[in-house]
This record gives C-alpha cells, structure tokens and sequence, in this order.
C-alpha cells in the first residue's frame, strides 16, 4: 500500500488498483441531492463520513461498487482525520469560489493509511 | 407557455442557500470567462482561482488597450490643423506635438531602446547636415577662387 499525498486529493491503492479521491461540483450536488447536508448539527459523524466517503469516489470512481468502497473506508485507519480531510476537500469546492485565496492554503494534506 | 412555469419555486430567504444553489448561481460568471461546463461541474474545484485570476489580467489588458487607443485619437486629433482654428498659412504642427511615427513603447526596456535609436538618428542626422554644410563651404570656396582667377 503507497501513501501518495496531494493538495485536495487522497491517494492510495487497494487490492492493487490505485484510487484518487477527489470532489467535484458536480458530486458534491449529487451528495446534496442524496441527502448530504454540509454542517448539519443534526448528522452524526458516522453518517457523514460514509457520505462523503462514497461521495469522493463519483468523480474518478463513480463504477465503483459500494460494497468495496465500505471494504476500504473500514480499512482506513484514523478516521477523525479522515473525515476532517473530507470535510475540507467539500469546503474547497465553494471556498474556491468566494475566497481570493491565490495559495494553498485550504488545501488538504492527506496521507491515507489502511 | 409561460417562463415562470421553468423556474424553481423560491426558496425560504431566511434558508441558507444549498451548496448547489451557490454553484448554479456561480456558474453564468464562470462560463462568461471562458470556463466550460465539464471544467466547473466535473473538474478541479480549485481551477476557478485560475480563471478569476486570468480574467483579472484580460480585464487589466482590455483596460490599458483602450487607454492607448484614446491616446491614439487624442494624438490624431491634437495634430490636425482643423483644431488650431483659422491657421495662418503655413501652418505647422509644432515639433513633437504630431501622430508617434511608430506605437507607444510598451515596457521600460522598449521606451530605452527607443531612446537609443532616437540619438542615433539625431546623430547620423546632424553628421549628416555638418558633412552637407561643409560640402556647400568648399564648393562655395571653389566658386570664389574661380571668380577671383
């Protein structure tokens, strides 16, 4: 398992096939529409992890099957982090468009470990 | 069929806009600076810092294009004797105040080279106009030792 780190991205591999999660407008409408409410008081973490967790996989991975994408977030270790890293990654794709931020900051800086 | 019929039913303005609806709103700017669809749904979130970050600098081109067009047209029109009012005959556009023989220098580096260029046509003129002067003293001189002879 290779631990790759990018701005605003998680990389790993699993089972041999390497996998960049990553968010899009467009996904991150499609979580909306599911159901997905962004600061929600009333979300429990777990719920929202498993959200944004499927959620991440629209853009690169949308064929994905959902029983391998639970396998692998079950297999994720850290999750508090990882959720906070999900959570950025959503933050950025409205933050990009109201802040006048040139820089990386906002990026998220993630290593997956499974 | 009526418009209205098309359009969503307006939400609660108390209601804090969806994230969707912060994109959809968003979009039409995106689009009108040169970003496609695919790029603003389904690519980088972070490539629209690019694009305002583009458009700034087309707007600030734009912006100094059309000021150097305005002085063009000043420049045009400042030289034209039909400005002077009732010219008196042989009238000349005082020196320096004609159309630029060639465009505004764009950057220091350019206007410097000009000024180069500028003192070496000078110079060349002004040897010029000594070599010319001193051609018409000799042959003037030649004249005069002639009537003398």
């Amino acid at each position: 398992m290779s631990d790759i780190k990018t701005a605003n991205c998680i990389n790993f591999d699993y089972n041999g096939k390497h996998y960049c999660l990553e968010y899009s407008r467009e996904a991150v409408k499609r979580m909306e529409a599911a159901g997905f409410k962004p600061g929600e008081s009333g979300t429990t973490p777990l719920i929202e992890l498993d959200m944004l967790w499927a959620g991440a996989f629209y853009k690169n991975h949308r064929k994905e099957s959902s029983r391998v994408i639970e396998q692998i977030l079950d297999k994720m270790k850290d999750k508090p982090k990882l959720l906070e890293a999900l959570r950025n990654m959503v933050a950025e794709t409205y933050n990009s468009l109201l802040d006048e931020d040139e820089g990386d900051e906002g990026n998220v800086e993630w290593t997956a470990t499974i | 069929m009526d418009g209205d019929d098309l359009e969503s039913e307006p939400s609660d303005d108390n209601e804090p806009k969806s994230l969707a609806e912060i994109f959809t709103d968003a979009f039409p700017y995106y689009l009108a600076m040169g970003m496609t669809y695919d790029e603003f749904w389904c690519g980088s979130p972070s490539l629209v810092r690019a694009y305002r970050k583009a458009f700034e600098i087309k707007r600030a081109n734009r912006n100094w294009e059309m000021w150097q067009q305005g002085r063009y047209i000043f420049e045009a029109i400042r030289c034209a004797p039909l400005l002077v009012g009732f010219p008196e005959k042989g009238y000349k556009v005082p020196s320096g105040a004609g159309y630029p023989d060639m465009p505004y220098p764009l950057s220091e580096k350019e206007a410097k080279e000009r000024e180069i260029m500028q003192e070496n046509e000078n110079t060349k003129r002004f040897i010029a106009q000594l070599e010319a002067e001193s051609k018409r003293n000799m042959e003037k001189q030649k004249q005069e030792v002639k009537d003398d002879g």
